[in-house]
Order: C-alpha cells, then structure tokens, then sequence
C-alpha cells in the first residue's frame, strides 16, 4: 500500500490539495441526481473521504474504515468518468487509485444483480 | 508606535515581504507542477468535448431556477466573483498610486466608483457563496473549518477595503486592511487557494475532457529514467 500510495503521490497530493470544496461537481454525478437528499453521492466526498481518509491517515486504517470506504467507492461510484471538475481534478483516477489500494488489503466491491 | 509608524511599516517592508513570499510561492508551485508531470504522446482521450458542448451542459442545468442548488446560477456567481475578485486590486486607483509612488510603473486604473459598485458586488456575492455553503447540504458534507478560515481570509480586505473607502476609522481601518491583504497574499500559494494557479495549470498542461482547446498533453507522475 505504501508503494501505491507512493507511486500515486503527485496525483493525490495536487488532487487533495487543491479542491476548494465548491461542490460543482455534484451535479454532473448520474448517481447523486438520483439521491439529491444524499450527500454522500458527491464526488469531491467521494474521493476525500475515501482517498483522502486514506493519505491521512497514511494506511493505518480500521475494519470500520475499510468497510465504510469500499462502500463510498464500489457502491456509490461506477467509474463512468463523467464527472466535471471546474479546477481540472482528475476524480475518477483517484477513485481508481483508492480501489487499487482497498484491492491490495484483500477487499473488492462485488455488485449485486 | 503611532498608527504613522505602523502604517509606514506595513506599506513598506512587510508589503515587500508578502510579495516576496507570494511570487516565491507561485514559482515553488509551478516548478513542482512541471516535476511531478511528465509529457506522453498518446491520446487517452475517448470522448471528446467541445467549448459548444461545454456551454451545452452549462445552459442545460437553467432548471429550478430559484433555487441555490443550480449550475447555471452558480457559475454565474463564481465568474464573477472571482473575476472582480481579482480585477479590482489590480486595477484600483489608490493601489496604483502606492505603486507608482514605489516603483515608478502602474496599471491603468478603473474609476473609484465603478471599483465601489464591484467591490460590494464581491461582498455581495461572497455572502452568497458563503450561505451556499452553510445552506446546501452537498457543499456542506465537504466543508471543513478550514473553508471558513479561507473564506474570513479573502472577504476581510475587500470589507476593510471598502470600509476605509467610506470612511469608517479611516486610519485603524486601512492598516487592517493592508495587513489583511498581506496574509491573504501569503496564504495563497500554500493554502487551498492555490487553486488560482492550478485552475490554470491543470486545464491547460493536464491531458483532459475539459482541457481549454485540447491543449493538455502532460499527465501525472515523474519521468522514470530507463537505466
């Protein structure tokens, strides 16, 4: 995970840093225009609080925490890539990264039919 | 120290050491941005967006239209805003005296009246940005406290700004005001507000979507040298 979170680095640290947490994104989210009474749905909570939590807390992470974050990143996002960000932030690539890292821990997200 | 002490102290050398740390901090940044980003060549692009499709989005989301929750108007306001934001320091007449008094150069200048009328549109449209915050419970899940500090950060030298203006304790007010200004300017490069530079960066240099004329061809991650 280390190595992940290394290799990563740039992208998480320019991603991280520099959302001004304006919540644009939202909208543009085919998930959250489905639940507007669920903010959770939000890209930008999305990656902060998986990826975010992540680098953080630098890997340490509790079965809680692990159990909450696979279900922000399988269950709440579909990678379909279309979200906007006005600043330019790659969302989906983190979201790709935090699965990678939750991959790497031995916890995979499987859809229900 | 008389406030004529103080004030010859804050418009001198600190001035001089905020712009210092500005400047120092945007070429840090930049010059991380260029390290930490490598050029390819190849297009990861499937879908390709244009500037009509872009506008497209943006009209497209008119719908409830009295509501705080709705692109169209937002992106109104957050143009604006930061357009004045950073339109009306640069371009005020009183700065432009202390620069020219300084170094011998200065901007053209607006009149004094219209940097009012677009100073109190920043005030205006701040408080907007601020209840939207507060009030919208999708920006709210990803606020921290730290927004509220930045946002306390940016609004204070336009208020002071337009306060000394009218005349409010006109000395007190315009050494707050230019100590405000001084920390916001120092804040920049290292706070969250760095996103003034890196709106720029990320669309013009990041291979993406939304890149300003398709432009972008670098990507994230450092230049692995082949041994």
């Amino acid at each position: 995970m280390e190595e992940l979170l290394k290799k990563y680095k740039s992208v998480i640290k320019f991603g991280l840093k520099v959302c001004a947490h304006c919540g644009m994104c939202a909208n543009s989210c085919f998930l959250y225009v489905n639940h507007k009474d669920d903010p959770t749905y939000t890209p930008a909570y999305k990656f902060l609080n998986s990826l975010g939590y992540i680098y953080k807390k630098k890997g340490n992470l509790s079965k809680e925490d692990l159990e909450r974050i696979k279900e922000l990143i399988w269950k709440k996002c579909v990678l379909c890539t279309r979200c906007y960000c006005p600043i330019g932030i790659d969302i989906p690539k983190l979201i790709s990264v935090a699965r990678d890292i939750l991959r790497q821990k031995g916890i995979d997200g499987i859809y229900e039919n | 120290m008389s406030f004529n002490e103080l004030y010859f102290f804050v418009r001198g050398p600190l001035a001089l050491v905020a712009f210092f740390i500005f400047f120092v901090g945007l070429i840090y940044q930049i010059f991380f941005f260029f390290r930490n980003t490598k050029k390819i060549d190849q297009k990861n692009i499937l879908i390709p967006l244009y500037l009509q499709e872009e506008l497209k989005r943006v009209v497209h989301r008119r719908r409830g239209i009295f509501s705080l929750d709705n692109d169209f108007w937002t992106t109104i306001i957050t143009t604006f805003f930061h357009l004045f934001l950073i339109i009306v320091p640069l371009f005020l007449l009183a700065h432009n005296i202390l620069i020219e008094e300084s170094w011998n150069f200065s901007f053209p200048s607006l009149s004094e009246r219209l940097s009012d009328i677009f100073t109190a549109v920043v005030l205006f449209l701040g408080l907007v940005l601020l209840f939207r915050r507060i009030f919208l419970s999708k920006v709210r899940a990803i606020t921290t406290f730290g927004d509220f500090v930045l946002f306390v950060l940016v609004y204070l030298p336009f208020l002071t700004g337009f306060l000394a203006y009218h005349g409010l304790y006109y000395k007190p007010m315009i050494i707050a005001h230019i100590i405000c200004g001084e920390i916001m300017l120092v804040c920049i490069p290292f706070t969250r507000l760095r996103h003034m530079l890196f709106l720029l960066l990320n669309r013009i240099f990041i291979q993406s979507e939304y890149s300003f004329l398709k432009a972008g061809k670098r990507v994230y991650g450092r230049v692995v040298k082949k041994v």
